[in-house]
């Protein structure tokens, strides 16, 4: 994940890593002497808790730099991080001093300092050898915990396409925009640092106080978001008078309204700045798909084309979005034993999303084939879901307009607690109680007829 | 006026999803977890469109509660006396 240290030129003293509104920073240096010649004994497998912080990320590089399989997970309740440790047999966690403590009264271990941030050490017997793999959560904490197996060759090579793909290179300078424990947050970390960029934590988010005026003062060059994020941009003002330094904002995790797109891209070309929207899943690393350099307003429907390492084809049975690359992941991991297994896709992976490809290789979306809703940019699987509500008989949830629609013969207000338990925002649920669930008559449910409430 | 806190509470039940129960005195942006950055967009639009305004964007971030947006609203001739 880092750039050619080496390279006659290469300016080692150069910050790879800073922290806003903080004193701490990384030189290139610094972390290969901390990180790469560190001698620091490796565990097998090692826990990231990404609470967005600094040492969240600093963790992270002490890990993808080493040998350790390494779960990078999204802090949600410390229960979900305890299931994760045990089922996955992790004997390094890295977190909050306050986490750990709280991790460390049920599972033992000794508090300790790793690469100068705070660890809990647990005496695990593994039988496992470390590979170089990373496993990113794939739905937050909902559900039990799942993980997609990376690795971290393919997540390197997916930053190198990324970077050639925006033009990045040592000028530029990315921010904490995204948590990194989201494969599209982490494609900016990781970029930034192999073009031999600054990568900057801060703690503010898009609509507090301080944030446009932090990452104007930083020099940003390069803005991620998925579409709230670049609606919340919109609303501070953002697009009118973006920071005088910025060249690129990028957009993924969903899909923007085209009108957006044009208006975004169009305002930003005024001021010399690209719009790129990307295309990709945490199955792919981060990224499939970029659209080049100043089409966006022009193919405002599109996601671009693959990234240069990969190929997309289409399914000709049901229209299937296939990606091909080195980035494809090996596979999902439920628990320990799953990170010994086989890469069981060969580099190909079907992505579950409907598309077409246009003559000069240009990919559109159209939909989805798979029941994983995606909601505010968390994937919520719809089966789960519904046997968390209750059986299959009584409940069946779609995904429409940007909301799970869930339809069910119980009564809304026990539907709402149980899609609530299962940690849905309310915002995000429409209940729709019905006298039963239509079925077809291979048995199956009848969506079409659920959906437009004609049975 | 007495309208206008009405409006203005129904904008909070509405966008956040609050319960009957919710205590609206002390609601407070990231207070709870509805009105994260994205419940504060919905919030902030729809507060707009009710009361026919356009925030500042200082006031949009400035919006941090539920009695502090009452005192930016009144900047923008909004009463909420009774």
């Amino acid at each position: 994940m880092l750039p050619n240290l080496a390279e006659p030129g290469f300016d080692l003293s150069k910050p790879a890593l800073v922290e806003i509104g903080g004193s701490r920073s990384l030189s290139f240096r610094e972390i290969q002497a901390n990180f790469i010649d560190a001698g620091i004994q490796e565990p097998k497998v090692a826990l990231v808790v990404d609470d967005g912080s600094y040492d969240s990320v600093a963790a992270y590089l002490s890990c993808i730099l080493s040998h350790t399989a390494t779960l990078l997970l999204h802090h949600g309740s410390v229960e979900f991080i305890l299931q994760t440790v045990q089922k996955f047999r992790v004997a390094r966690v890295f977190s909050s001093p306050e986490t750990l403590r709280r991790l460390s009264s049920p599972l033992g271990g000794v508090a300790s300092f790793a690469f100068d941030l705070p660890t809990l050490e647990l005496t695990i017997d593994s039988e496992f050898e470390g590979d170089d793999q990373l496993l990113l959560g794939t739905s937050g904490s909902l559900g039990s915990p799942k993980f997609v197996r990376l690795k971290k060759k393919g997540l390197a090579n997916n930053a190198k396409d990324i970077a050639t793909g925006l033009g990045m290179n040592s000028d530029d300078k990315t921010v904490s925009s995204l948590p990194i424990s989201y494969s599209y947050g982490l494609s900016v970390l990781n970029s930034t640092l192999l073009a031999g960029g600054t990568f900057a934590v801060t703690d503010l988010r898009i609509m507090e106080r301080g944030f446009l005026e932090t990452i104007q003062g930083f020099g940003v060059t390069q803005i991620a978001g998925v579409p709230t994020s670049h609606l919340q941009l919109e609303k501070v003002g953002f697009f009118d008078s973006p920071p005088p330094s910025l060249k690129t904002v990028t957009q993924a995790g969903g899909k923007l309204h085209p009108n957006k797109i044009e208006k975004f891209a169009t305002l930003l070309e005024q001021r010399g700045v690209d719009w790129q929207t990307m295309y990709g899943q945490t199955e792919a690393s981060a990224r499939m798909s970029i659209m080049p350099k100043g089409l966006s307003a022009s193919k405002a429907n599109s996601v671009g084309l693959p990234v240069n390492s990969g190929v997309f084809r289409i399914s000709p049975r049901d229209a299937e979005i296939v990606f091909e690359g080195p980035n494809v992941m090996m596979g999902y991991a439920l628990s320990h034993e799953d990170l010994a297994s086989p890469d069981e896709l060969g580099g190909v992976l079907h992505t579950g999303d409907t598309g077409y490809l246009c003559r000069d290789g240009f990919l559109y979306v159209t939909g989805r084939l798979k029941r994983i809703a995606k909601i505010s940019g968390v994937r919520v699987d719809l089966d789960s879901l519904d046997g968390h509500i209750s059986s299959s008989e009584e409940t069946c949830s779609i995904e429409r307009d940007g909301y799970i629609e869930i339809f069910s013969t119980l009564s809304e207000s026990y539907v709402r607690k149980r899609a609530e338990s299962y940690g849905i925002l309310k915002r995000d649920v429409i209940v729709r109680v019905v006298a039963f669930i239509p079925r077809l008559s291979n048995g199956k449910i009848d969506i079409k007829s659920l959906m437009s409430g004609e049975y | 006026m007495i309208m206008n806190k009405r409006k203005y509470q129904e904008c909070f039940v509405k966008t956040l999803q609050l319960d009957e129960d919710a205590n609206l005195l002390e609601l407070e942006y990231q207070g709870i977890k509805e009105w994260d950055s994205v419940g504060h967009l919905t919030l902030v639009t729809e507060i707009e469109t009710v009361f026919n305004i356009e925030l500042d964007v200082d006031d949009v971030i400035d919006f941090s509660s539920y009695q502090v947006g009452m005192t930016i609203l009144e900047k923008y001739g909004i009463d909420f006396t009774s």
